[in-house]
């Protein structure tokens, strides 16, 4: 199983030095989010991102290692499937799930406000032997139709432009492993520093459990719960490629002394990102072109302290850029470009109509 | 196949727009009633998997069922297609993989698939042959390759399948609809002539989505035992690994395999097409379950009225029967074309698709930063240029005062 995994990260390492050797800016998804909480928006139609983790748990009764494997593929503009799997101590099976994520309109543009709902499938690869048709000589692997919701905030796109987003995420699954044994709520929020290439990020979170009727179990309540907090980080390398880590805490935890749930106490976690097939989003250029024009202002700051001749002959090719960006004062004003957008559609709609008229002449 | 997948999808993409889409793409079970384009072939390699049963062996752990699967298809005369596929991969048994069938099919269609139609009609013939000699079995309900398998009911040898099909397609009508409805029925008749009261009955239906680069898809499927009745289909047999001791035991209706799958696929200019479904099972449990108490209040039902199963030991059910199928798979694929020539039916389709399409003016970093390079280089050397001319102007002036 380790060499697998191995033979599969070489696999996608080599497949995107290969890809993306003539980079120029930074590769940044849409969807990138923190380590817990993905972004509302979804990844650009086409885009495919394989991801690969290894992590780390510790609970009250043991010590547990895994890795996990998968990729997410962008459809339409507006979906986004994410399928991934886990290998438990590197040598069995875990949890494998697939979430189709929809956002609402606006997806690609830095908008302040996003939304998406998620159908997530959780496919157990527990054995469940409580079930009703279940037994120990007949164990179940149950899939697990939930939803979940996001919701963000991007402080970038209001006009003091700080680079903050803020999540706030409900779900109706904390530990896919126990999906068969607890009905589960899941409440996460996160404050993320999105700078250019690199971020920090801290994520804190409550999971709450309540056995299922056809546990012996009589508890009925959510009264088992757990609160966590997770600093963590995304370091970009080569400017495409992301090195997500994150360290877990649980900082209160109410759980039945009777009850078999034992809720993780620490855990650290690595995940890489690799895109494999990435195509820019209007969102995330605008994101980088406010960066620069950032970094434009402040090399102005410094350079009006220098000598004006010498700073007059040193511009530089980003400058240059940027002048260029103010001349044209059209990459933020959607007014224009949507009137401009929209005369040209109505131009190429009659002559599409006209086609389509004479196709349909044509068939009759 | 992975590397093939990957190579794909990282290929450099030219500027084409024309998305290369068979025209007899169907979903996972529901067979679309058109076929592919005269003279196309395209290659189908699907990897699928599920977990079923524990491994005892292995301390109770989940055991994994990998398969691989492969499909060729070939356009024919316009009107029929032609094809071949293989699961090269099936059941493991004593730690050997063996391989699984072979199918061969033909489709025809009614000759008006030229264009995008509204209703279309095909029929279906498939002959499978099935070369598993063992498995592991719903409660051991098996013969050799014969029996309740996590997928179904199957049958070792031979195995004829008729279906009849139909597609309505609403981008016909209504062109920013690009909606597809699927209906398949049909037929799947073992040729050994002990199985043939097994045959069943197949309904598949499915809509989807099909969109410019990308489609989505929902599927219900189900795979039924004939009945005269509504009563359950009773099986009864005395196969030769259970010592000559004859079992009885009844499939309800609800517990035929039934599954709603959803998936999706997306194309790539490069003709690569990659598909992605999870059907999950419907199936549910009549009667006696196949746990242990139920085994023994069926067997506590004998001769007692009081008996929770007495209805079921008076028909003669002497073993318990539950839809213990996988509850999941995970089917994954990639197709790709050998040879290939647009029709014009999905041409339309893709210019439809386009003409409805509200796509966005796109903004692209790199390419404004190359364009501001470039025009930064023009303008370095127009000065140079510029400046060599006034030098050469001078020289001149100075040779001529001179």
């Amino acid at each position: 199983m380790n060499n697998t995994i191995s033979v599969l990260i070489c696999i996608v390492w080599i497949l995107c030095e290969a890809a993306f050797s003539q980079t120029q800016t930074v590769k940044r998804g849409r969807n990138e989010g923190t380590l817990y909480i993905p972004a509302s928006n979804v990844m650009g139609n086409g885009d495919i991102t394989a991801f690969t983790g290894l992590g780390g748990i510790i609970t009250s009764e043991k010590a547990e290692a895994g890795a996990e494997i998968g990729g997410a593929i962008g459809i339409a503009g507006i979906l986004q499937v994410n399928l991934q799997t886990s290998f438990i101590n590197f040598n069995r099976l875990g949890p494998t799930e697939a979430h189709l994520q929809a956002t609402i309109p606006g997806n690609d543009r830095l908008r302040f406000f996003g939304f998406a709902l998620a159908g997530d499938l959780y496919l157990s690869t527990s054995l469940d032997t409580i079930g009703v048709n279940a037994d120990s000589t007949k164990p179940e692997f149950n899939p697990y139709p939930l939803f979940s919701a996001i919701m963000d905030l991007d402080w970038l796109s209001r006009p003091k432009q700080l680079p903050l987003k803020t999540y706030v995420a409900f779900g109706l699954a904390d530990d896919p492993k126990l999906l068969f044994e607890y009905r589960q709520l899941s409440f996460k929020a996160g404050f993320e520093v999105k700078r250019y290439q690199h971020s920090l990020f801290i994520d804190a979170g409550m999971g709450m459990y309540k056995e299922k009727n056809n546990s012996s179990s009589t508890r009925q309540t959510f009264d088992q719960r757990y609160v966590w907090v997770s600093p963590g980080g995304r370091y970009r390398l080569r400017q495409r490629f992301s090195l997500l880590g994150s360290l877990r805490w649980t900082v209160y935890r109410h759980v039945d002394k009777t009850s078999s749930l034992d809720p993780q106490w620490f855990s650290i976690n690595l995940k890489f990102e690799a895109p494999l097939f990435f195509r820019e989003t209007n969102t995330e250029a605008i994101r980088t072109m406010v960066f620069i024009e950032k970094k434009k202002e402040e090399t102005n700051k410094e350079q009006t302290e220098q000598d004006i001749a010498a700073k007059s002959s040193v511009l530089t090719n980003l400058e240059n850029t940027m002048s260029d960006i103010q001349k044209e004062d059209e990459t933020f004003d959607y007014k224009k470009e949507k009137e401009d957008l929209i005369k040209r559609r109505e131009k190429v709609d009659a002559l599409m109509n006209e086609i389509e008229e004479l196709l349909n002449e044509d068939k009759e | 196949m992975l590397v093939v997948l990957l190579l794909g999808v990282c290929m450099p993409l030219s500027s084409q727009t024309d998305y290369k889409r068979s025209r007899g793409e169907g979903l996972y079970k529901c067979e679309s009633a058109n076929t592919v384009g005269s003279g196309d072939v395209w290659v189908h390699l699907r990897v699928l998997g599920f977990l079923w049963d524990a491994d005892p062996e292995a301390e109770g752990r989940p055991k994994p069922y990998p398969f691989a699967e492969a499909k060729l298809c070939g356009g024919l005369f316009n009107i029929a297609e032609l094809s071949l596929e293989s699961r090269a991969l099936s059941y493991i048994w004593d730690q050997k993989p063996q391989f699984g069938s072979i199918v061969a099919g033909a489709k025809v269609t009614t000759p008006n698939n030229e264009d995008i139609r509204f209703h279309g009609f095909g029929l279906e013939i498939k002959y499978q042959h099935n070369f598993v000699k063992a498995f592991s079995s719903i409660a051991g309900f098996r013969n050799e390759g014969t029996g309740f398998y996590p997928e179904g009911f199957a049958v070792a040898g031979g195995t004829m399948t008729i279906s009849a099909l139909y597609d309505l397609d609403l981008i016909a009508k209504l062109s920013w609809l690009p909606v597809k409805m699927y209906a398949n029925t049909g037929a799947r008749i073992p040729f050994n002539k002990e199985y043939v009261d097994y045959s069943q009955y197949l309904i598949y239906l499915g809509a989807a989505y099909v969109g410019l680069g990308a489609d989505v898809f929902i599927e219900y499927s189900i795979e039924a035992f004939g009945n005269t009745s509504t009563d359950p289909k009773k099986f009864s047999f005395a196969w030769p690994g259970w010592g000559g001791s004859a079992k009885t035991w009844e499939v309800a209706f609800p517990e035929n395999p039934m599954y709603l799958t959803i998936g999706g696929r997306v194309r790539y200019p490069s003709g690569l097409v990659l598909y992605g479904a999870v059907p999950l099972l419907l199936s549910q449990n009549v009667g006696s379950a196949m746990t242990d108490e139920d085994r023994k209040a069926l067997s506590d039902s004998k001769n007692n009225p009081n008996g929770k199963f007495y209805d079921e030991w008076l028909r003669g059910v002497t073993d318990p029967f539950d839809p213990w199928y996988a509850k999941w798979k995970i089917i994954l694929q990639a197709s790709f074309p050998f040879f290939y020539k647009m029709t014009g039916a999905e041409m339309r389709r893709n210019f439809l698709l386009l003409k409805n399409r509200r796509d966005k003016k796109k903004i692209d970093i790199d390419k404004r930063i190359d364009l501001q390079q470039g025009e930064s280089e023009q303008d370095n050397e127009a000065d140079r240029k510029k400046r060599l001319e006034e030098i050469k102007k001078r020289r001149e002036e100075i040779e001529n005062k001179e």
